[in-house]
């Protein structure tokens, strides 16, 4: 979501402005700093306005992270890798300490974090996890030497983008450096495939 | 630091961190106050001050609690005598994932700092701390499982436990977030802790 050149709020719906406005403060200081009055001062609003399209607190939080996860685009591997290579990519190719792609990662991992205290977002992890599982089940069965079939590929699956969430999780908390983090995953990505 | 009544100090501020565990397990770090935590526990705020210094303080307590208290974490110290170690590291790890509400708020602890820290440096220190430690504790049960023979032993416990550990935190987010069972969770560590901890 971009302002338009004029920088004219008049020229952007007063949603979308609100919407970038609770985006940008997730982005700086994570979902427990969203203060409503914030967001509607920086989108130059009135607070009952945001109150208007979004509800409440939650509500706002919600659309934010909906639109930053649907918009995150996945990580995709060069045509001619290999299927071990398109694994880790699939798995941890979003980490990477260029900002927006730190940020898609933050977005997330919030997601994530905050999914703990609204089952609406709970559902959205659910539904955003399950289609990077299912990637990762067919980037599973391109791979030569791996031998996993149908429900067991989807236990794999599920236990990949678990570790690899939780080490970006230590990345993204400054325990981790982007380079070791790759490599670990491409060691649990080779242990699981040899199998 | 003058040193409290040994008999009612650790008991009293025992009570205080696991009211702050079952607060952060409800609502999160966000809104979490000594007075929130005194109230909780059924004492005072002066006394959560007096303990901790500060809601920084309370917060930075609560993760080593919870870090001392984890299941994967007091069960290791060393495997009963006949057992083998594979079987108590499965053991372990298997059992952070419970739906006690205990354990629950445990996890939720870890998981709101460890988000918390992309955000505030400060937290960094303390986050590394207790990784740091739980990932050696891991790592030890690892070596003594390729001692007694239950784990192959070529196995890089170090590495393995790093992988591991941090698979537990992904797993638990979701688990929390009641995006996966605590059964789900454990299925989905299986074959993590087959291929990176092969029995020997």
């Amino acid at each position: 979501m971009t302002a338009s050149p004029a920088g004219a709020p008049g020229d952007v719906l007063p949603q979308a402005r609100i919407l970038a406005a609770a985006t940008g403060q997730i982005r700086r200081g994570g979902v427990r700093e969203v203060r409503v009055q914030a967001v509607a001062a920086e989108a130059g609003v009135s607070t009952p306005l945001v109150y208007h399209y979004f509800g409440n607190r939650a509500g706002l939080v919600r659309a934010a992270l909906t639109a930053a996860v649907a918009d995150a685009p996945d990580p995709a591997a060069s045509a001619n890798a290999s299927p071990r290579e398109r694994l880790v990519a699939l798995l941890a190719g979003g980490v990477d300490d260029a900002p927006e792609r730190r940020e898609a990662a933050a977005m997330r991992n919030e997601l994530a974090a905050s999914a703990l205290f609204d089952p609406e977002l709970g559902a959205l992890l659910a539904t955003d996890t399950a289609r990077r599982e299912a990637s990762v089940v067919a980037a599973l069965r391109d791979h030569a030497t791996a031998s996993h079939e149908g429900d067991e590929a989807a236990v794999v699956a599920r236990g990949l983008v678990g570790l690899a969430d939780g080490l970006v999780e230590r990345w993204l908390g400054g325990l981790l450096a982007a380079d070791r983090l790759r490599a670990l995953v491409g060691r649990a990505v080779d242990a699981v495939v040899a199998r | 630091m003058s040193a409290p009544a040994p008999d009612r100090q650790p008991e009293g501020r025992r009570a205080l961190l696991d009211a702050t565990a079952a607060l952060v397990a409800e609502q999160g770090v966000r809104g979490l106050s000594p007075r929130a935590v005194a109230r909780r526990a059924g004492t005072t705020a002066a006394l959560v001050y007096y303990h901790f210094g500060s809601p920084a303080g309370l917060v930075s307590a609560a993760l080593h609690h919870a870090n001392e208290q984890a299941p994967s974490v007091t069960r290791l110290p060393g495997p009963p005598a006949g057992r083998h170690g594979r079987d108590a590291l499965v053991d372990a790890l298997e059992a952070e994932f419970d739906d006690d509400p205990r354990v629950r708020s445990l996890n939720a602890i870890w998981n709101e700092v460890g988000a918390l820290a992309a955000f505030e440096p400060a937290l960094r220190d303390d986050l590394r701390a207790v990784t740091d430690a739980w990932k050696a504790t891991v790592a030890a049960a690892i070596r003594r499982g390729v001692a007694d023979g239950s784990v192959a032993p070529d196995v890089d416990a170090d590495e393995a436990a790093e992988l591991l550990t941090g698979a537990v935190d992904g797993l638990s987010q979701r688990w929390l977030a009641g995006a996966l069972t605590a059964d789900e969770a454990r299925v989905a560590l299986r074959p993590l802790l087959d291929a990176l901890v092969p029995a020997g």
